[in-house]
């Protein structure tokens, strides 16, 4: 059979159901009248085509005969029952949506506050942690040059049960014309700086490392906030500042004592031992060479058998602090609590402590 | 009865009037059931899916557009509820020509006659023998012959129904003819026709 065959004969059974334009029908059925075989083709498909219709005539009749015109589904009071039952699977359908809708916004609100809140908590404990786990924090005081370093063990051992002030120095909330209370820590076997301060947020610590400056902010609770503010109150009414083997002073003083240090250092004169309010003492004589207003003249400390050294006498007049009306130029100066000729001078602008920057050291004499 | 006759009992309907759907249920209900059972060549099977349809059709009612003919729009959509219900059913019977493989060339058997034509068995057999031959094609070649024997739908409205071209239209219903044709052919030669 060829293609052609084929589609002549998709042309006679067309043909057969009157699908052919008019032209085409006329020019098949001129082949059909002059052709035998296909005038036989084309009655075959003429007699199919009539044999499938009265077979399918035949079902319908039996289909008619058997089947009722509408079953009684499609009856109005079946079709009223169907649209009461849409409309409740409907309003179910939307309740359950509503139920489902607050449900899921439930528990992407509970999500959020979750997540918004865990963070926070989070960053408070690791700040935490960070501040007083640091191999050397710097803790913020309100004047930058009165800033210092301190180990994180000697942060630590102040904040627990058997704290002890060594190497703490006060810092009046007043000075510096900044806002709350502040404190320097100084770290008796290093001789960096720490600055501390107690803000209405927490502690905020400044910690150096390697000579870069890293600031952290440890937030804390209520409760720790409370906490530290006590420990900076207990450091603002300490009377001695104390070093290891050295003289100590109340602040003031050892503020001044730091500016003659600079200037050409100071004496001390062991004294022997004293009784002091009950204890044995081990004292020793300080003297200052200023003598201007405001400014010590001299002092004497004792150093209990612990190491721990207390002001004993001196002669105070007023103390008053330059260094907090220092000009922008002016040098700071760092220090250590030792003997004079351990004194180590730091100077540095105050620009280099507003950035950050740790301050250029020198030792005396350099 | 028109086809915007059709249109305008669903209007109707959508708007509250439950007797027009059942009006237009029972004027579409055999016609369709003997479709459907063509097609799917099942009577019970048949009259499920013609009421699931119609059933479809009332609870879209008042989201369905008017369009040129209804009893196409039915037909297709139950056609494609017949499709859906051969395929759950079981695959395609060796037996069965599906409407993508066939030719004219396919060989087919010719039904055996053993019985006097004129007797009632002979044109039972007849019948069994029709309902055999269209029951061998596939699904869309036995609804585009019944469609244009039966319903003497244009080829363009089969095409409609059966979502296919002119073309495989034209195919369909030419090599449905000529296998049901080959495998009745001892009838046909006597002019024979199912009573």
């Amino acid at each position: 059979v060829s293609a052609g065959d084929v589609d002549f004969d998709l042309a006679l059974s067309a043909l057969v159901d009157g699908e052919l334009p008019p032209q085409q029908a006329d020019a098949v059925l001129r082949r059909v009248a002059d052709d035998p075989a296909l005038r036989a083709r084309y009655e075959t498909l003429r007699a199919t085509s009539a044999t499938l219709r009265a077979a399918f005539a035949a079902d319908a009749a039996s289909v008619a005969a058997t089947v009722p015109s509408a079953p009684d589904a499609f009856s109005p009071t079946a079709l009223r029952a169907l649209d009461a039952a849409l409309r409740g699977r409907r309003l179910l359908r939307r309740v359950g949506s509503i139920v489902v809708f607050v449900a899921l916004a439930a528990v992407v609100a509970f999500l959020v506050l979750k997540k918004s809140d865990a963070p926070a908590a989070r960053s408070i404990e690791s700040a935490a942690r960070a501040v007083v786990e640091a191999e050397y924090v710097e803790i913020e005081a309100e004047v930058p040059a009165l800033s210092m370093l301190v180990k994180g063990v000697e942060l630590r051992a102040i904040f627990g049960p058997e704290g002890r002030f060594t190497g703490v120095a006060s810092l009046p909330s007043n000075l510096g014309g900044g806002g709350g209370p502040g404190a320097l820590l100084l770290s008796p076997g290093d001789k960096r700086l720490v600055r501390l301060r107690a803000g209405y947020d927490g502690a905020v610590a400044w910690r150096y490392r390697d000579g870069d400056a890293v600031v952290e902010t440890a937030r804390v609770d209520e409760s720790e906030r409370k906490e530290f503010a006590a420990v900076v109150e207990r450091m603002l009414g300490a009377d001695l500042l104390t070093g290891q083997g050295g003289p100590s002073l109340g602040f003031a003083a050892w503020r001044d004592v730091l500016e003659h240090a600079a200037q050409g250092g100071f004496e001390t004169t062991a004294l022997g031992p004293r009784d002091v309010e009950g204890e044995k003492l081990e004292t020793f004589s300080v003297k200052f060479r200023a003598l201007r207003q405001g400014v010590p003249e001299s002092a004497v400390v004792g150093v209990d058998s612990r190491g721990d050294v207390r002001l004993v006498e001196t002669k105070f007049v007023r103390v008053r602090l330059r260094r907090t009306e220092a000009a922008p130029d002016a040098s700071v100066f760092d220090y250590r609590t030792y003997a004079p000729s351990d004194v180590e001078v730091v100077e540095a602008p105050w620009r280099d402590f507003d950035r950050g920057g740790p301050p250029t050291k020198r030792r005396r004499g350099e | 009865l028109s086809d915007d006759d059709d249109w305008e009992l669903l209007g109707k309907s959508a708007k509250g009037d439950a007797e027009a759907f059942g009006t237009l249920a029972s004027r579409h209900y055999r016609p369709a059931v003997a479709f459907c059972r063509r097609v799917l060549g099942d009577h019970h099977g048949a009259e499920d899916v013609v009421q699931r349809g119609l059933l479809n059709v009332y609870r879209r009612r008042d989201r369905l557009e008017p369009r040129a003919s209804f009893r196409t729009f039915l037909y297709r959509a139950l056609l494609n509820l017949c499709l859906n219900e051969i395929a759950r059913r079981k695959p395609v019977s060796a037996g069965e020509v599906d409407e993508t493989d066939a030719t004219d060339d396919a060989p087919v058997a010719p039904f055996a006659r053993s019985c006097d034509p004129q007797s009632a068995i002979a044109r039972r057999e007849l019948r069994e023998a029709i309902d055999a031959a269209v029951a061998k094609l596939g699904p869309k070649h036995r609804a585009a012959l019944y469609l244009r024997d039966y319903e003497e739908l244009s080829y363009g409205r089969i095409a409609e129904v059966l979502e296919a071209s002119l073309s495989e239209v034209k195919i369909w219903i030419h090599r449905g003819r000529k296998r049901v044709a080959a495998m009745m052919g001892p009838y046909l030669e006597r002019g024979e026709m199912p009573s």
